[in-house]
């Protein structure tokens, strides 16, 4: 464990040495944060929704843009990089499991922008938010849950689609795949209750909206107590489901590795 | 004149001969950016859409909207995005003090050394779709004097796109490490032309327009080519400046580079 | 007038001073300290055309400053460059057709492409008239003897390959000057040679001076006809290789080899012992004394079976020329 912890305090500690990238990181927050609370107040002005309140949203892209903070960096393209200059069997003679460092080292890269990121905007989002915003003790401990599942799902569907590198060389454009499902299909733009239904119902067999947009549900309280369990229990299967799969890979990715060599 | 039409050929081919070596992986980019814009233009729509009207702006509309942003963004960034991403790098690595032994001016020899990215290929189809299905959507009938106006304002929409990219490069010459100012302003900033700025407070209006003239950029040649208001009080002929707006910030943002090298020839090692 | 002129350059520039852990980083954010440092402290030189130099001196000596300060990349502090009658960093595109320049292994290559891609760029990009062009594509690809992997993309080609295309790609256009920064950096030895010995024909067939900065002291023995030492940003040695040993070189190394334990050292104040080990000795005899008659007494003394005179290692020599300078600051 102790291994893991000093990966992810030096990737921080990286991250923290670029101060002109650290005030531009905040400065784009904001203004991102801006941007989103501005587009917000002009749809919802329009008085079409009722489902909706500002303050939904303010907490919404609060708990959003948090979560993906965390996975900002992509464990994808990281992957890529090693195997085309070759610090992969570098990576690989470290006496750690190569899945878990790279968890170690991303969350430390992206903790820091989290926070960086995250804490700016939730001072200006407060002034936005009313007193009912905080869920009750049972929904926070549902979000809770649902956030850990969630981030590492994020992970865990990042580091399948990252360990294709093994396989073909240069695929910076998985992230590009990645990121449009996510965004259509993870409501991490726009919430998955203006979809269609038939879109709608589409997201609830892929694992992108179980990521975000459960968890916010959670703290949102918009989900019912008596289907709480749904999105837990589907989140937990997917993440059971790509942790085989990705052992699976790893285990070819080594065979063939020790066959063409690194 | 010979000289440089010999170095714009020769640019264009080793740009495409270098691209499509890894074809799959072009294709598959291609694809997967495809994907990931398309996603964006979808979910934008159905926000539009879900409450009638943005800022005065339907959903259709608001897809015209984003779409020249994107198209012009694919045009000027295939000329300039290598360019204004590498510079930080090949200052670091001394790739740029080869520039420098070259005789052709440093800023012509970066845009060439970046080459001509065809990947935003797919950016300028998805966009050139996307616009038309809207238009057709609106019923809106392209006529030849329309369609000159709309291949004009594009034009100088693509001129502000890449000024935004070589101005933010420029700080490459000052700092050593990335080049967070480049992503500040290249892409956070110009987050606002994703919607119409009737959206924003006036002060945010007017920094748009006049100060960093992003609004030049798709909000004026859009409500121009869609009769949608501007902001009240401004001049009515100011959505078609967009082309004048162009040549003048690519032009500055030239000389802002220019200054920068200069910096750099002084102050380097 | 001499062809290169360089008169009291200097270059100066700032380093920004940044701690160590979080607490540095963080305090950086809101001070920064700076310290200026001289890269280039005072160097005059001239050069002739068709000379070859070599231009030496421990890393940040300020070899590289001075080269981009000839080839036009950086504006000297105060001093000035005259190359060919051009002041490169004011007329620098017009210096710039008159030069080559290859910065170390950093290469002008495409990646993905044959080298042949590359020339062909570089024919547009310095305006060779064809036949020129074609000519010199031929002489390079032979005397670099490119010919087997002309044809394949950079990226599966050897170091010591991008090297020889990276010269070739710097000397399409036939310039005047060849600035060449740490050639023969990392290469190995087969390919040192044939770089070396394709230097030295460049600079008989098209008379092209050259300058050229390396670690490697063969390089010099191999090609320079002149040698000039810097450290510290300041000149401290100009001249011939003859004149630089005689002028660094504090005598030479005898070695005795023996058959059984050897006698007792006897000190005597002129031979050193400077290394020993249980059947050889290597002994330093000081300036001035010749070998015949170092050779005669030291067999007398002590009867080895075996005795070597060893000639001072040009390496050796710039070593202790190093330590000489050091100490005298």
């Amino acid at each position: 464990m102790k291994k893991y912890l000093i990966t992810f305090s030096k990737s921080l500690k990286a991250e923290l040495s670029y101060r002109s990238a650290m005030l531009a990181g905040i400065a784009s927050a904001l203004l991102g944060f801006v941007i989103q609370l501005f587009l917000w107040q002009a749809l919802l002005a329009t008085g079409i929704r009722q489902d909706t309140s500002f303050s939904d949203m303010v907490l919404y892209i609060l708990i959003n843009s948090f979560m993906l903070e965390l996975t900002r960096s992509n464990v994808a393209t990281t992957i890529e990089t090693a195997m085309i200059d070759g610090t992969v069997s570098m990576e690989l003679l470290r006496p750690m499991s190569y899945k878990y460092y790279l968890l170690a080292s991303i969350f430390g890269k992206n903790f820091y922008s989290a926070l960086t990121r995250t804490v700016p905007i939730l001072i200006v989002g407060l002034f936005f938010l009313s007193p009912n915003s905080c869920p009750s003790p049972v929904y926070m401990g549902l979000f809770g849950i649902s956030a850990l599942l969630g981030v590492l799902l994020l992970f865990e569907v990042t580091y399948v689609v990252g360990l294709l590198a093994f396989w073909i060389q240069r695929c910076w454009f998985l992230s590009w795949y990645l990121r449009g499902f996510q965004t259509f299909f993870g409501g991490t733009a726009v919430p998955l209750w203006f979809y269609p239904d038939a879109l709608n119902t589409v997201g609830y067999f892929l694992p992108f909206r179980y990521m975000t947009f459960e968890p916010v549900n959670f703290f949102l309280q918009k989900t019912p107590l008596s289907q709480a369990a749904v999105p837990l229990f589907a989140a937990a299967l997917w993440l059971v489901g790509l942790s085989l799969l990705d052992r699976l890979m790893w285990r070819a990715a080594m065979n063939r590795l020790a066959i063409n060599g690194g | 004149m010979k000289y440089y039409s010999r170095l714009l050929r020769e640019f264009f081919k080793i740009s495409v001969r270098t691209q499509l070596i890894y074809r799959g992986t072009f294709f598959a980019g291609v694809v997967g950016q495809w994907i990931g814009y398309g996603a964006t233009f979808a979910t934008l729509y159905i926000l539009v859409s879900s409450f009638d009207l943005l800022g005065g702006w339907n959903g259709s509309e608001v897809m015209v909207l984003y779409g020249l942003s994107i198209m012009s963004y694919a045009i000027g960034a295939s000329f300039f995005f290598n360019f204004a991403r590498n510079l930080s790098m090949r200052i670091r690595s001394g790739e740029f003090d080869a520039s420098l032994t070259k005789p052709l001016h440093p800023f012509l020899h970066e845009v060439f050394a970046g080459g001509w990215n065809i990947g935003y290929f797919s950016h300028f189809t998805v966009s050139l779709i996307v616009i038309i299905l809207a238009l057709t959507q609106l019923d809106y009938h392209i006529t030849p004097g329309r369609f000159f106006y709309l291949v004009l304002m594009v034009f100088g929409a693509s001129l502000i796109q890449a000024s935004a990219l070589i101005a933010s490069s420029t700080m490459s010459f000052f700092t050593v490490g990335s080049n967070p100012v480049l992503d500040f302003l290249v892409y956070d900033v110009k987050e606002f032309t994703n919607y119409p700025i009737t959206v924003f407070p006036k002060g945010i209006q007017f920094i748009l327009t006049f100060l960093l003239p992003f609004a030049f950029i798709n909000f004026y040649p859009a409500s121009a080519l869609l009769g949608k208001a501007i902001p009240e009080g401004y001049p009515v002929l100011l959505p078609y400046f967009s082309p004048v707006v162009g040549v003048v910030l690519f032009a500055l943002s030239i000389l802002l580079w220019n200054w920068g090298l200069k910096n750099y020839k002084s102050t380097g090692s | 007038m001499s062809f290169i002129e360089v008169r009291n350059l200097c270059k100066e520039y700032r380093i920004v001073q940044t701690e160590k852990g979080i607490s540095g980083a963080v305090k950086s954010l809101f001070h920064r300290q700076y310290t200026v440092k001289q890269a280039v402290n005072d160097v005059s030189f001239s050069l002739e055309k068709g000379e070859v130099v070599g231009y030496i001196g421990p890393n940040g000596a300020g070899k590289s400053t001075t080269m981009k300060m000839l080839s036009g990349v950086l504006i000297p502090t105060s001093g000035s460059v005259e190359v060919g009658g051009l002041v490169p960093y004011r007329q620098r595109r017009e210096n710039a057709r008159h030069i080559g320049v290859v910065f170390g292994q950093r290469s002008q290559l495409y990646w993905d492409l044959p080298i042949s891609d590359t020339f062909d760029l570089y024919e547009s990009l310095y305006d060779i008239p064809k036949e020129k062009f074609r000519k010199n594509c031929a002489f390079y690809t032979e005397l670099l003897e490119m010919g087997d992997f002309i044809g394949q993309p950079v990226r599966q080609l050897s170091l010591g390959q991008k090297m020889k295309a990276n010269i070739a790609i710097a000397l399409l256009h036939d310039p005047d000057v060849l600035y060449l920064d740490e050639p023969t950096i990392g290469l190995d030895v087969t390919s040192k040679k044939v770089l070396r010995d394709a230097i030295r024909s460049i600079n008989e067939e098209k008379k092209t001076t050259i300058m050229l900065t390396t670690h490697d002291m063969e390089d010099i023995e191999a090609v320079c006809q002149r040698l000039i030492m810097i450290d510290h940003g300041k000149k401290l040695f100009d001249g011939t290789l003859r004149d630089f040993r005689a002028k660094y070189n504090d005598g030479f190394s005898i070695k005795l080899e023996f058959d059984t334990v050897p006698p007792a050292w006897q000190e005597d104040g002129r031979y050193s012992l400077a290394e020993q080990s249980e059947q050889q000795w290597i002994i330093r005899a000081p300036e001035g004394v010749s070998a015949k008659d170092a050779m005669i007494e030291l067999i007398g003394l002590y009867h080895p079976i075996n005795l070597y005179v060893q000639e001072e290692r040009i390496e050796d020599i710039v070593r202790s020329a190093y330590a000489v300078h050091n100490r005298e600051e």
